[in-house]
């Protein structure tokens, strides 16, 4: 097993709310995994999930290989976590935060910390709650990796970031990620964030896995067609909505097309608004 | 317990709480200074642990338990691998330490102040230290709970002052005769008697029960019921909950106290004081001065030896009112207060018996705290209270064998532990006949006083709190006496059989009876219910409405019926439950018989 997350048909219920409603995914070792998906579509609770904060109703977990009913404590230890907002003890400074995490972490490197505090531009001794909103993610990204995890799960870090510090975080996270050979489960709702560092991507809507490939897959899978006669779609190609179809890379050429019809190749973007938009039906993904 | 978590606790909360400490060490130097001449030893201290003591768990509760969610922190600590039991056990654990520290320096300091002038060991403290331990953990345990509600821990800490309020401004109830303050009563203030075991049972089930429910908030739904009750009060929660005081307060300022009432009593009549038991007879119509006497005699000897047999502490009065224009077979107890004793009221006529037996009755009812109605053990005391005025009265007793001898149908197996079904079908005086039948067929296989001593464990006196949740069944307190109760249902159904055949002549000169219970839903007059009795002249129809919760029917509205047929006085709707009773008065067995008892439903 290859695999460092693997989810299968996990099901979370918020009272009558379906949070997640089988959602299946797998995260191959070392690769950094793009999961985007609108507010409210079950992102933050598949990262709680895995983070062991919530319980699943059903489905399966596996992290490295090994199926579990809930992410153990044991479990968390080889996880880094940095969340949408960083609520740090405020009147703690982020040598006296690395201190207090330190003690939960069998793993944790001291000179690794402050080289990361020393590399993030992160002051040591000044109280966390006065840090910037930049400041304080990137002590989470700090902490999350000081303990040398081998997964690091990232819940939309940067959502709260200018584009200036959005773009080093995530620079960050890919050369260091790269570095150690952690495996990366960056979720977002901000798809060019992702485009430019995800080497898979998987769409969730409503709870559920819509689409998931290599970004290069997807434009390939995912096309705009047009034509100026009303179209039924051929064997094997599905329409995804309005003029967004969904088919087998090699089936574009091969299908017989009526004159006029044009096939596009489409940006990230445009395959996330057809398969995130709830506006229209979809069809059979994935 | 987290050892990092614990190091964050005490740098986070130091300041706070050794400013706190401080305060709580001159507010109890205050105190004792102030309690030095008050007549006891510990007064200052127990003034201590009340006022200060609550305070100190407020404020522990807020900064160890309420911080975490109202700053958000908690967030960031599930993150971290730590179990969030781990989180939440260290926090109450260390909290139930620093409230025990506070009380045991509170002690300590408090001995250290009586023994400036006079001789106290520490041993002969110790079970002060103990009730200040409880209160303290009792307490903090509270304070929990409260600070796991979050926003509403104001209303809570204000619920419970405002419900001490009352109880004591309106019910009279003392401040130390309250539930946990009972802890702190006037022999631990004096060091000279350690409180009753049932104000430590109160104490830790309230302080066990708040620790369970604050687990809850801080576990269920992973933590998220504490983040939500952690957020801001809104403006209309604000507005309600200051609404809500103000009304309670305004309320409980035009409550008046409840007056003190003296015990019932009657200032005529026939008195007779027995060894335990005082009775009253007040002698109207055929119920002259003689008989009067003769019944407070009867009464007072049998309650005398009831209470013997079964051990019984309560000796409470009894008075028997007797009335002209009451039916004689109908007896009413009044619905008073225990010091008031056992008062009824009965026709000038009523078999005296029957007086008898609803004394012994109510006697150990009363001393079981109605525990002696329970269903599984029900039939048992009316045949123990049927059998009693009759122990040494041979004739009395087959006149009672006769009445359960005329019970001709076949009964169910379980109809001695379904006893509010067997009572609802066979009426007051069959029942107890057939109570009787058990309790005199027990008697005559153990004998009275193996009996009595078996009853004496059934009908013993039961824990007033939670202790009574682990008493022990009655089937296993008859099964240690030989007795089985299946085994004695078929004894007696024998035992009635042979009855029958004694009594062959008697019940064959008894009328044949048919009675049917009718119900019609015409469009002009709604649901009537109509019975029907062929065979008897007159009879009498009881009727109820039973409400969706009502099991037992209780006192029921009663029908005098001249004729064969009547419809009730009642108007059911659809789908409404009824129970339909048909009762006729029977010469033979002198006493009135029930042909019919039948629960209608109206679909």
């Amino acid at each position: 097993m290859n695999d460092a997350i693997r989810l299968t048909d996990l099901r979370v219920r918020y009272g009558r709310v379906r949070a997640l409603d089988g959602l299946s995914l797998a995260v191959s070792r070392g690769e950094v995994y793009g999961f985007l998906g609108r507010n409210g579509a079950g992102k933050t609770t598949t990262l709680r999930v895995l983070m062991g904060i919530v319980g699943a109703d059903a489905g399966t977990i596996e992290l490295n290989g090994q199926p579990m009913k809930r992410v153990s404590v044991a479990t968390k230890r080889s996880i880094g976590y940095v969340s949408q907002e960083q609520n740090f003890y405020p009147w703690m400074t982020p040598a006296q935060l690395g201190r207090f995490v330190a003690a939960f972490y069998p793993t944790w490197d001291s000179e690794e910390y402050a080289r990361l505090l020393r590399v993030l531009d992160v002051p040591p001794d000044r109280r966390s709650g006065i840090l910037s909103g930049g400041t304080r993610t990137k002590l989470g990204l700090a902490l999350a990796l000081a303990p040398r995890p081998p997964l690091l799960l990232l819940d939309e870090p940067t959502s709260g970031l200018d584009p200036v510090a959005r773009r080093e975080f995530n620079d960050l996270v890919v050369s260091m990620a790269a570095e150690r050979g952690t495996t990366v489960f960056l979720s977002s709702h901000l798809v060019d964030e992702v485009e430019g560092v995800a080497t898979r991507v998987g769409i969730v809507q409503a709870g559920r896995m819509s689409i998931e490939g290599r970004v290069d897959e997807l434009r390939e899978r995912v096309r705009r067609v047009r034509s100026p006669v009303p179209l039924e779609p051929p064997q094997g190609v599905t329409r995804v909505r309005a003029d967004v179809w969904l088919a087998d890379g090699s089936l574009w050429a091969a299908a017989a097309w009526p004159e006029g019809t044009s096939i596009e190749p489409l940006p990230l973007e445009e395959i996330f608004l057809a398969f995130a938009r709830t506006d229209a039906p979809l069809g059979a993904a994935a | 317990m987290s050892l990092p978590l614990l190091r964050k606790e005490a740098r986070e909360h130091g300041p706070v709480l050794a400013a706190t400490a401080a305060i709580g060490a001159l507010a109890l130097f205050a105190m004792l200074g102030v309690a030095e001449n008050s007549g006891g030893r510990f007064v200052g201290l127990t003034r201590f642990l009340l006022t200060i003591g609550p305070l100190v768990a407020f404020v522990l509760a807020n900064r160890l338990l309420v911080r975490e969610y109202t700053g958000r922190t908690q967030f960031f600590l599930e993150t971290l691998p730590i179990g969030r039991v781990r989180v939440f056990a260290t926090k109450w654990l260390l909290g139930c330490a620093l409230m025990l520290l506070t009380a045991l320096v509170a002690w300590r300091v408090a001995l250290g102040y009586v023994r400036r002038t006079e001789v106290l060991e520490t041993a002969d403290a110790i079970g002060v230290l103990g009730c200040t331990a409880a209160f303290a953990v009792t307490i903090w345990s509270f304070a929990a709970l409260a600070g796991m509600l979050g926003r509403y821990r104001y209303l809570a800490w204000a619920a419970v002052i405002i419900a001490a309020l009352l109880a004591m401004n309106v019910a009279g109830i003392p401040l130390f005769d309250l539930p946990v303050v009972r802890l702190l009563g006037q022999g631990v203030q004096m060091a000279t008697a350690l409180p009753e075991t049932s104000a430590f049972v109160e104490a830790a089930v309230v302080a066990v029960l708040s620790a369970a429910g604050a687990a809850v908030l801080a576990l269920v739904g992973s933590g998220a019921m504490a983040s939500t009750l952690a957020q801001r009060m809104t403006a209309r929660e604000r507005a309600f909950a200051l609404v809500a005081l103000i009304a309670v307060g305004t309320i409980s300022t035009t409550l008046e106290p409840k007056p003190v009432q003296p015990p019932f009593e009657i200032t005529r009549g026939e008195r007779y004081q027995g060894r335990w038991t005082r009775v009253g007879v007040l002698p109207a119509g055929t119920l002259d001065a003689d008989s009067a006497r003769g019944l407070a005699r009867a009464i007072a000897d049998d309650s005398d030896e009831l209470i013997d047999a079964l051990d019984l502490s309560a000796h409470p009065p009894v008075f028997v009112l007797a009335q002209q224009g009451m039916d004689r077979h109908v007896m009413q107890r009044a619905a008073l207060s225990a010091e008031d004793g056992i008062v009824l009221k009965v026709a000038p006529n009523a078999p005296m018996e029957n007086v008898r037996m609803l004394v012994a009755h109510s006697l150990v009812a009363d001393a079981t705290i109605d525990r002696g109605m329970k269903d599984d053990r029900h039939v048992l005391l009316d045949g123990l209270a049927s059998y009693w005025p009759l122990r040494d009265d041979e004739a009395g007793r087959e006149r009672w064998w006769l009445r359960a001898a005329a019970i001709a149908e076949p009964l169910p197996p379980d109809y001695l532990t379904e006893w509010a079904r067997t009572s609802e079908r066979f009426g007051e005086c069959q029942s107890l006949a057939l109570a009787f039948s058990v309790f005199d067929t027990l008697v005559q296989r153990l004998g009275r006083d193996a009996t009595m001593e078996s009853m004496k464990g059934l009908f013993r006196e039961p824990k007033d709190d939670v202790r009574v949740l682990f008493e022990r069944r009655p089937a296993a307190t008859l099964a240690a006496s030989g007795v089985d109760f299946a085994e004695l249902a078929s004894a007696a159904s024998a035992a009635r059989e042979e009855a029958r055949e004694r009594h062959a002549a008697e019940l064959a000169r008894r009328p044949v009876l048919d009675a049917t219970v009718d119900w019609r839903s015409t469009p002009g007059r709604g649901i009537e219910i109509e019975t029907t009795v062929s065979g008897a002249s007159r009879y009498v129809a009881y009727y109820r409405l039973l409400l969706p919760w009502t099991t037992d029917a209780g006192d029921m509205p009663r029908l005098d019926v001249l004729g064969s047929s009547a419809v009730l006085p009642l108007s059911p709707s659809r789908n409404d439950r009824v129970l339909a009773v048909i009762e006729v008065d029977d010469e033979v067995l002198d006493c009135p018989v029930r042909l019919l008892a039948e629960r209608l439903r109206f679909r």
